[in-house]
């Protein structure tokens, strides 16, 4: 009896074994909306890759200091048969609320976040660079800035100014056209350029650079010195205005200037002036002629020396 | 009696194990790789070997201060259209118009320290050739291209730099009539320079540089108060590795 169940017993494992063979397990569709490779390319020779988590659809990127970037320039891969809904641009490194659309060939779409860690230095300590003069003027640059920058990147620096004694404040931000170099185990900062409109007093100055912001001790001095122009070549019709700009100083207490021609001289009114420009008018009956670096102009500053300078003018008829 | 069943015992062990094995390796359990389409970084819009004309690309100028350097402009031939200067340091960019009047053009390179796009990826360079636009058909070699230099003011004109893409005529007497409206002006010779540029991505572009003057393209009505800088320019892109310049 024994003998006979056996081969039956047998029959039915074969018999499972097969079944089993045969068994096909029908898993749901993948949705094809995914960002499958997330990577920033604007490096020579080498390329930056982001981290995607599918379970809460994110890209996280590391960006370290030393690559000095400032906008991170994305290649990204997707599912096939989907794409990135509207067009894939750098970014700036601060941004913190990119988000990404991948829309299948079905339709169905999935929304990544991009988070962008910036790997930053530990510190920053900043000082005037040794024997600067601290004292400066409109228009003119800070005294050089040393510090533990540990990078040449000088557009990520912040630079705040603030006036002691009115509390006022003048940011440079970053993306300012500031230059980092090394100097020893230091980098200097300069670039930084005075606004046309700044008060004159004592300012503490304060740096911000990768998260961190140091101020220097020892304030600077703002100071107005003499103002200057250059008098490029002008042509005008007679009543009409001509106008000059700073060179390298502003206007400050502007009130009067002329022109002497043939050893008579113009009164020119003020039709306006700003920091840094000045429109003149010509007199109606300024004599026509071409003044070929024989006129010379004559400009009055309230509290400074007048300012004398030849130049080439060129007057025709109304 | 005992060996017969410990014969079938081994049989049903053996028999499971298998029936295990062929059940586990049939099942199709494991997802498909997931295929992918890639997105690159910067793709271009502009076809290749067509002719592209690009008119009044402007770039800010004070005539009260014509020694300053103004800040760099960057156009891509990729996409004919200015890019913005944040994007100084990606390969999104193909030109850059810098230096006096923003009238000298460089090329979009990463690994040369003095090319604006040093640390980034781009592997552009650029040369000039004193040939016509039309004439120009092979693709010069890799080796013939610069990534640092810039090409604006030639020999012909004041202030010369070598080859250049336009003739400054100081005193309105090379290419004018010495008259005081043709002083000062800057001649464009598209009859006997070429500009060709490998782009930040690798295909080449051969360029005809036609004015730097708003709305007019031709020397008679340049005059030193038209205004300017509105560069027009024409342009055909070949893929990388092309040896031949075609516009098809």
């Amino acid at each position: 009896m024994k003998l006979k169940l056996i081969p039956f017993l047998i029959a039915i494992l074969i018999t499972t074994v097969f079944a089993s063979c045969k068994k096909t397990v029908e898993l749901p569709a993948q949705p094809q909306n995914k960002i499958t490779e997330y990577k920033v390319v604007n490096l020579t020779d080498t390329v930056i890759y982001g981290a995607i988590d599918q379970i809460d659809k994110s890209i996280t990127v590391y960006v370290p200091f030393y690559l000095n970037l400032t906008v991170i320039d994305p290649a990204i891969s997707v599912s096939q048969g989907a794409g990135i809904v509207g067009k894939v641009e750098p970014i700036p490194i601060s941004a913190q609320d990119v988000k990404y659309t991948v829309k299948a060939a079905d339709g169905s779409t999935n929304v990544y976040t991009l988070k962008i860690v910036q790997q930053n230095t530990p510190s920053l300590t900043v000082d005037w660079s040794a024997n600067a003069t601290l004292e400066v003027s409109p228009l003119l640059q800070l005294p050089p800035i040393i510090g533990d920058f540990q990078s040449r990147n000088g557009s990520l620096v912040q630079v705040q100014m603030t006036n002691q004694k009115s509390n006022k404040v003048v940011t440079f931000p970053t993306g300012s056209a500031f230059s980092l170099s090394p100097s020893d185990n230091l980098y200097v900062l300069n670039g930084v350029i005075l606004p046309a409109d700044i008060d004159t007093g004592s300012y503490k100055v304060k740096v911000t650079y990768l998260g961190h912001t140091s101020e220097i001790t020892r304030p600077i001095h703002v100071f107005f010195q003499q103002p200057n122009l250059l008098i490029p070549s002008r042509e005008v019709k007679q009543g009409g205005t001509i106008s000059f700009t700073s060179f390298n100083t502003v206007f400050v207490g502007f009130k009067a200037a002329s022109v002497t021609v043939n050893g008579k001289t113009y009164d020119l009114p003020i039709q306006s002036y700003t920091y840094t420009d000045m429109t003149l008018k010509i007199p109606d009956d300024f004599p026509v002629g071409v003044y070929y670096y024989t006129a010379q102009y004559s400009f009055q500053f309230d509290g400074w020396d007048a300012v004398k300078k030849i130049g080439a003018l060129t007057v025709t008829a109304k | 009696m005992r060996s017969i069943t410990n014969n079938l015992t081994k049989w049903l062990g053996m028999l499971t194990i298998a029936g295990m094995l062929f059940s586990s390796c049939s099942k199709s359990n494991n997802p498909a790789p997931d295929p992918k389409t890639d997105t690159p970084a910067a793709s271009g819009s502009v076809p290749f070997y067509k002719l592209q004309r690009v008119e009044n690309f402007s770039a800010p100028t004070d005539d009260s201060a014509p020694t300053t350097a103004p800040p760099v402009l960057y156009f891509s031939l990729e996409n004919k259209a200015q890019a913005p200067a944040d994007y100084q340091k990606t390969a999104r960019w193909d030109l850059s118009f810098s230096n006096l009047y923003n009238s000298f053009i460089g090329a979009n390179n990463g690994k040369d320290a003095t090319n604006p796009g040093y640390t980034a990826n781009g592997v552009g360079g650029i040369l000039i050739l004193k040939q016509a636009f039309e004439t120009v058909t092979d693709v010069p070699a890799d080796k013939d291209f610069s990534t640092s230099k810039t090409f604006g003011t030639d020999d012909q004109g004041a202030f010369g730099e070598g080859t250049g893409w336009y003739l400054y005529d100081f005193g309105g007497n090379i290419r004018g009539d010495g008259s005081y409206n043709k002083q000062h002006v800057a001649y464009a010779m598209p009859e006997s320079r070429t500009l060709v540029v490998r782009t930040a991505t690798g295909n080449y572009a051969k360029i005809k540089m036609i004015s730097c003057y708003k709305d007019v393209f031709t020397a008679d009505k340049w005059f030193r108060d038209t205004p300017h800088m509105y560069f027009t320019f024409e342009y055909v892109i070949v893929p990388k590795g092309s040896t031949k310049f075609e516009i098809k």
